[in-house]
């Protein structure tokens, strides 16, 4: 019991640097896009890192996979939405302003 | 078969929402059983043959690509002097249009440094968190890297 | 135990207000709704943590009703950013 839940302060306290990070990118970064980096990328790792601490909490197997998918859905949500807020914050394209880079 | 499979998929999300209850049962096959002919009338299969082998065989990868992503922005965050110098790419892709592009988006954007922000024509326009490393040469491995997956798949398919 | 997952929630909760300072300064009304987004995951992890420290697992749908509201919202903020139907550009950028 005790090994289980060394697990779970680690990966907990591991899942709270990322949302630190999250956190920080948010406030410290330049440029709106910067910032989207960090919110996608540090935050759904902290999730992931929570949800498998969580998991080590857990006494029957469905209630882990029932972690699983929260923190998929969560992930895949947050992929495409980062992608298309991306996008929907773009007044012009890029390139019309000049920033066209080899490709 | 392809609802066999989109069903087998949406009954397994319900067990493991419902702990496999038997109560729930027939409820269950019946809202997968719906969600399957939804998800056909949204998203039909058409000619793309997705080999779930191949999907799970990535999962490692992409999960480890996922965390390479997150450590990544993270120190950067995190870092006293934030080393970061933010900029654009309009990379060309070779990749035809619907799933393969829509995959190379979401890879990109759980890598390190690279996130999607639509797209134009065959370009796609891609927000670098560090100009000074080699973006486009990520870019370009990663684009190859989907293609070879949905040949293996093919060939394994006819 | 209990007492290590509360606290562990109650600093993320701490985190999650630091970022709303970002839904304050703006500028634009895209960084206000990823600065929303951090509450849908911040919340769905305090929602687990609150479940384990709770032993009710009941508290993981929670997490996940949270999870899928928090992504209908950016569609949402999506959606209303653009009138002429961009809120799905990859499909308008294959028309043009």
């Amino acid at each position: 019991m005790i090994a289980l839940d060394v697990m779970t302060v680690l990966l907990v306290c591991t899942g709270l640097v990322f949302f630190v990070a999250g956190t920080a990118g948010l406030l410290r970064f330049p440029d709106f896009h910067s910032r989207l980096h960090a919110l996608t990328k540090a935050d759904n790792l902290g999730l992931g890192f929570i949800a498998l601490g969580v998991a080590f909490q857990m006494t029957d197997a469905w209630s882990v996979a029932k972690l699983a998918l929260v923190w998929m859905l969560a992930g895949l949500a947050a992929a495409s939405v980062a992608q298309l807020v991306a996008r929907a914050a773009l007044d012009r394209l890029p390139d019309e302003s000049g920033g066209e880079h080899k490709g | 078969m392809v609802v066999i499979k989109r069903f087998a998929l949406f009954f397994s999300i319900w067990l493991s929402l419902t702990a496999a209850d038997p109560l729930g049962l027939v409820l269950g096959t019946m809202t997968a059983g719906a969600a399957a002919w939804a998800s056909l009338k949204l998203l039909p299969s058409g000619s793309r043959h997705v080999n779930l082998l191949s999907v799970l065989s990535m999962a490692p990868g992409f999960l480890l690509r996922t965390a390479r992503g997150g450590v990544d922005v993270a120190w950067r965050a995190l870092h006293p002097a934030m080393p970061i110098a933010p900029g654009w790419i309009a990379w060309r892709t070779s990749l035809p249009p619907g799933g393969q592009r829509v995959s190379l988006g979401i890879e990109l954007s759980l890598l390190p440094g690279t996130l999607v922000a639509g797209s134009r024509g065959d370009v796609i326009y891609v927000h670098c968190l560090d100009t000074n490393q080699d973006v486009a040469g990520d870019i370009a491995k990663e684009e190859a890297r989907i293609a070879r997956t949905v040949q293996e798949a093919r060939i394994s398919h006819d | 135990m209990t007492e290590f997952l509360v606290l562990a929630a109650l600093a993320l909760l701490a985190i999650v207000a630091a970022g709303l300072v970002r839904v304050h300064l703006g500028p634009s009304r895209a960084d206000r709704i990823i600065s929303a987004q951090l509450i849908g995951t911040g919340g769905v992890a305090i929602a687990l943590l609150l479940a384990a420290a709770s032993a009710d697992t009941a508290i993981i749908d929670v997490a996940l009703v949270l999870a899928l509201l928090a992504a209908f919202a950016a569609v949402g903020f999506i959606k209303s950013a653009s009138r002429d139907g961009a809120g799905d550009p990859e499909e308008t950028e294959e028309e043009a």
